[in-house]
């Protein structure tokens, strides 16, 4: 389980004290998927790193199976960022195999983890030979190959087109059924937040807080038809007005 | 068929143009009668070149062996600065202003001090050389080690990445696109300034053999030295070239 309590990040530019995140205290459960949706600039990456331990809150704790966490303490987690950052010099199965090579790991799932993400055929593909959608997969099966606990991700699709995003996340779902991580993850789309998320956490403009949790009740299991039944479009409706 | 043009195009427009040089200037010499030691004609120069071609060979070899030692000099601690400067920002405050301001000025007139302090032999050349070769590499460098993007530091610290990991997996390789210009610019700088202390002072090499023909107006055999030099120093290029294409293939793919 994660508890983040009473979370506080001050920028400071030129002596000026800017407040990214005012007070934000969430707890989320093991396995589960949450959404985190908000206006935009109000902080989202800005909290997705500092639970990845990438920078230092002005106050407040994380609190990892009741472990607290200082920065870069919390083991066993991966961050999917917005774009693919994969390594140019590096193919397929040279970048998916790179956390294992930073932890002296030998390369036993790898190959698991490119067939998850549907890449079997691509191993020995550079970057630059796939397109957005692929090069966004091979940065999805980089973030799975230490099987971490926790997956974090930043508007990961957010740059490619309706139908690969739609793509993914079915796919996104389905890995989360088999491997069952707890997810956070960061969206400017309210549709694609309801139709992943058990729970969609609505930020506040700044000084952020949270505004509002809702549980999504859908069925697990999930198809693209979802998003025509009354009740998935009743959600979105919802969380719309709550935003605006 | 397109593949076969693009070839014609490339090495067959480029060798006519030669020829016709070459013809319009036996030409001229021809129809102007211009004495040899104001401008040898190109069957004059060749048959310089056959007489002495060892002669040649042998001193274009002395100057490329010290432009290859400058560069490798020049090259690596311009390279290894650049790491200090990465890792050490206020290093890099201090003394890359002046870097930045020595790639402006020309090094070459350090050329008598050089060969007055390391004497008339090889070891003057490669100072001088290492020196030229030294800053656009130094620029090419910190620009490469400063490349890398926020997000891909972030990426790696997210596994836990030491500094050394981050430098040999990350920055490393994201600067190769940058030293390897930068090596390229340095590599016609090296042969030239090993060839400038060689007409400040020395025994042998291409340098020497130019400055010395001039002394016995031996005009082709000047004109032979420059030929040859010109000819390993593209060679040279083109040997980092390729080294290039080989190691940076990602940006080719």
């Amino acid at each position: 389980m994660i508890q983040i309590k009473n979370l506080r990040k001050d920028w400071k530019t030129n002596g000026t004290n800017l407040t990214a995140i005012g007070d934000i205290s969430l707890s989320i459960d093991k396995g589960e998927f949450v959404s985190i949706i908000g206006p935009s600039g109000c902080g989202k990456t800005t909290l997705l790193k500092i639970i990845a331990g990438l920078i230092k809150p002005t106050s407040g704790e994380i609190i990892i199976d009741g472990n607290q966490s200082k920065s870069n303490s919390i083991k066993n987690l991966s961050v999917v960022f917005q774009n693919p950052v994969l390594l140019p010099w590096r193919n397929v199965l040279e970048n998916v195999n790179l956390p294992l090579e930073l932890e002296d790991k030998i390369k036993s799932t790898v190959e698991d983890k490119i067939r998850l993400v549907g890449l079997d055929n691509f191993k020995n593909h550079y970057p630059k030979e796939l397109s957005g959608g692929m090069q966004q997969r091979v940065s999805l099966a980089r973030a799975l190959v230490l099987n971490p606990e926790l997956l974090l991700m930043d508007e990961p699709f957010g740059a490619l087109d309706e139908i690969n995003r739609n793509k993914l996340n079915l796919e996104l779902l389905k890995i989360h059924r088999k491997l069952n991580p707890t997810v956070i993850f960061v969206t400017h789309s309210i549709s694609e937040a309801v139709f992943l998320s058990d729970k969609v956490v609505i930020l506040s403009d700044r000084p952020t807080h949270v505004q509002d949790i809702i549980d999504v009740k859908l069925p697990v299991l999930r198809n693209i038809e979802l998003k025509e039944s009354k009740k998935f479009q009743e959600y979105v409706r919802c969380i719309r007005q709550k935003i605006s | 068929m397109h593949k076969t043009k693009d070839i014609l195009n490339i090495t067959l427009l480029p060798f006519i143009t030669f020829l016709t040089a070459v013809f319009l200037w036996q030409l001229a010499d021809f129809i102007f009668n211009i004495k040899e030691v104001i401008l040898p004609n190109p069957l004059e120069i060749s048959n310089q070149i056959i007489n002495n071609f060892f002669i040649l060979l042998d001193n274009t070899g002395i100057t490329m062996l010290e432009s290859f030692c400058g560069f490798i000099i020049g090259s690596i601690s311009a390279v290894s600065i650049a790491i200090l400067f990465t890792y050490s920002s206020n290093s890099k405050k201090a003394l890359y202003p002046y870097a930045i301001a020595l790639k402006a000025t020309p090094l070459y007139a350090l050329a008598p001090i050089l060969v007055m302090w390391f004497g008339n032999g090889i070891m003057s050349k490669i100072v001088m050389s290492s020196l030229v070769a030294f800053f656009p590499v130094l620029v090419g460098a910190v620009k490469g080690f400063t490349s890398v993007e926020q997000e891909q530091i972030d990426l790696f610290r997210s596994f836990s990445a030491s500094r050394w990991q981050i430098f040999k997996k990350l920055r490393f390789p994201s600067s190769l696109p940058y030293i390897f210009p930068a090596l390229k610019i340095a590599t016609t700088l090296a042969v030239v300034g090993s060839t400038i202390a060689e007409f400040t002072g020395s025994s042998k090499g291409i340098g020497h053999l130019i400055v010395n023909s001039s002394y016995y107006l031996e005009t082709s055999l000047m004109f032979s030295g420059i030929i040859f030099i010109s000819l390993a120093g593209v060679f040279f290029f083109y040997l980092v070239n390729l080294i290039e294409k080989k190691i940076v293939f990602w940006q080719t793919i």
